[in-house]
């Protein structure tokens, strides 16, 4: 009997332990906002990511038509379509607002009140088959750096404003630190054989905003198309 | 979603896990001013290979079959096994909780009991945001420091803040989730918000002629919401008091019960696609 509750007991320190990393885990909330606009991801030798002969075709006909002014055509984002990973952290101006707790982290963008939610070492959702916007997440602690592993994003995003594409072949692996208290980097490893002829690495360096910065509420509906809407000013129909 | 507990456990074993676990959370909780240092020469050593030329800021390439993280929860284990109970302490409203319905802003019978609210018809195809207050039915994460309360969900007004402060931003213009302020009246969470805008509820689809009636928000429209933690820490009650002046009615009370949820899945808000019958952003509206 004793034994059984000492081995109990051992459990649950092990549970403790293991369900307990908190302590090793670093503080990376706060208001952020990239440190430099960055309309097209480069690698971190600062080239044109490795594309394949596929991805090259799709790469200049997006070029093509943003050379024409024409983003409608081919951007998912000009219907206010979530821009995808990673794309929604290189817009400047907008800033996001990271909150984390033992078990979830959650990005949220002040872009059209975008939420990225990702658990930590905890399944995400039964049914993978559908892909999302911001792909599905995974992440745990290493140290002080997040490491994060996405996959099954939608291939119709883009990984830049400039149209970079990708494939549903495409996985990510993330890590999130800070470099000193106002900085935060996020690195992500890209590999997606159909896209690229190689994997490819890119860096994003985030400044902390300043204190009491708030994320706005932002319709991109309402921002872009505010004359599709009704108002409160329509007809009242009593 | 229920959250399953082992039997076999002592009790106060549990207390002791859940004491532990819910201090471990304070210490995740910080306020967003607490910072950390950067990775040292130990913590690099510590890591798992793949990431220490990361660490130390060089470029590397990770090997994702070698690096695959579980995805699986525990294995044989209830999903959320790991997720601790709620905190007991009474203000501390963070984690995952679900609706246990009621609540909500007044619908269509207030449209129809109270002519002094605003009513309103749009063509189909047009896309109003609805009105998201409270802590919503539909329940969500939340997070909370000494600044704001953040309700996170998986609808289309993401992220709902209530800010720790005793003023209303001074000209907000109205927002979907309006301008809301909290302040603790005893363990009851006191939130305030003006400047709210967006459709209060659909009241009637009319589809032979594409036009849908709404209840709308007006300018006047002040909501106070009053939310308050169970003893056992399982539940978060939310009264909320609707009030028109212009309407020249009285105020329309309405009461929402969560449930704290040991997990919730997290994903894109489906919202994005699935309004594609609906109307702008979504299909026609935007062609």
């Amino acid at each position: 009997m004793i034994h059984s509750k000492i081995g109990t007991a051992a459990a649950l320190t092990a549970l403790l332990a293991a369900a307990h990393p908190a302590r090793a885990q670093a503080d990376l909330q706060g208001v952020w906002a990239i440190a430099k606009p960055t309309p097209a991801l480069l690698t971190n030798a600062g080239t044109l990511p490795p594309l394949t002969k596929a991805g090259l075709d799709i790469y200049q006909q997006n070029q093509a038509a943003l050379a024409k002014g024409d983003r409608r055509s081919w951007d998912p984002v000009a219907k206010c379509k979530p821009p995808g990973e990673p794309r929604t952290y290189t817009e400047m101006n907008w800033p996001f607002e990271l909150f984390q707790s033992k078990n979830r982290i959650d990005f949220l963008f002040q872009w059209n009140r975008l939420d990225r939610a990702i658990p930590v070492l905890a399944k995400q959702i039964d049914d993978p088959d559908e892909p999302f916007y911001f792909g599905q997440s995974v992440a745990q602690w290493e140290g002080k750096t997040l490491k994060v592993e996405v996959e099954n994003i939608k291939p119709n995003t883009f990984l830049d404003d400039a149209g970079l594409p990708h494939s549903d072949n495409l996985t990510i692996v993330e890590t999130w630190r800070l470099r000193d208290p106002d900085t935060l980097v996020g690195t992500f490893h890209f590999v997606d054989p159909t896209i690229y002829s190689s994997a490819w690495d890119a860096t994003m360096i985030f400044k902390r905003q300043p204190a009491g910065t708030r994320i706005k509420e932002d319709s991109c509906t309402d921002r872009t198309h505010s004359n599709d809407y009704a108002t409160i000013d329509n007809s009242i129909v009593r | 979603m229920k959250f399953e507990r082992w039997p076999s456990v002592p009790a106060a074993l549990w207390l002791g896990l859940a004491i532990a676990m819910n201090t471990g959370m304070d210490a995740i909780i910080q306020p967003v001013q607490a910072q950390v240092s950067p990775a040292t020469e130990a913590d690099i050593s510590a890591a798992n290979p793949a990431f220490q030329g990361l660490l130390r800021g060089q470029r590397t390439t990770i090997d994702t079959s070698r690096n695959r993280l579980p995805r699986g929860g525990p294995p044989g284990g209830p999903r959320g096994a790991l997720i601790p109970n709620p905190s007991h302490d009474p203000r501390d409203f963070s984690g995952n909780w679900i609706g246990g319905g009621g609540g909500g802003a007044p619908g269509m019978k207030v449209a129809e009991k109270r002519p002094g609210w605003v009513a309103t018809t749009t063509l189909d195809g047009q896309r109003m945001l609805f009105v998201d207050l409270g802590v919503a039915p539909s329940g969500g994460h939340i997070y909370q420091n000494q600044d704001e309360l953040v309700i996170v969900r998986p609808t289309e007004l993401r992220a709902r803040r209530i800010y720790f402060t005793d003023k209303h931003t001074q000209g907000a213009l109205p927002t979907y989730n309006g301008d809301s302020i909290g302040h603790w009246d005893g363990n009851t969470l006191v939130v305030d918000t003006v400047a709210i805008k967006g459709m209060i509820a659909k009241l009637d689809n009319d589809l032979e002629h594409g036009l849908h009636h709404l209840l709308m928000a007006r300018p006047s429209l002040h909501v106070v919401e009053r939310i308050t933690k169970s003893p056992d820490g399982q539940s978060l009650t939310d009264v909320e008091t609707w009030e028109d002046p212009a309407s020249g009615k009285p105020p329309v009370v309405t009461t929402t019960v969560l449930h704290y949820a040991a997990d919730t899945p997290a994903y894109d808000s489906e919202y994005e696609d699935g309004g594609d019958l609906f109307g702008p952003g979504y299909g026609t509206g935007f062609k």
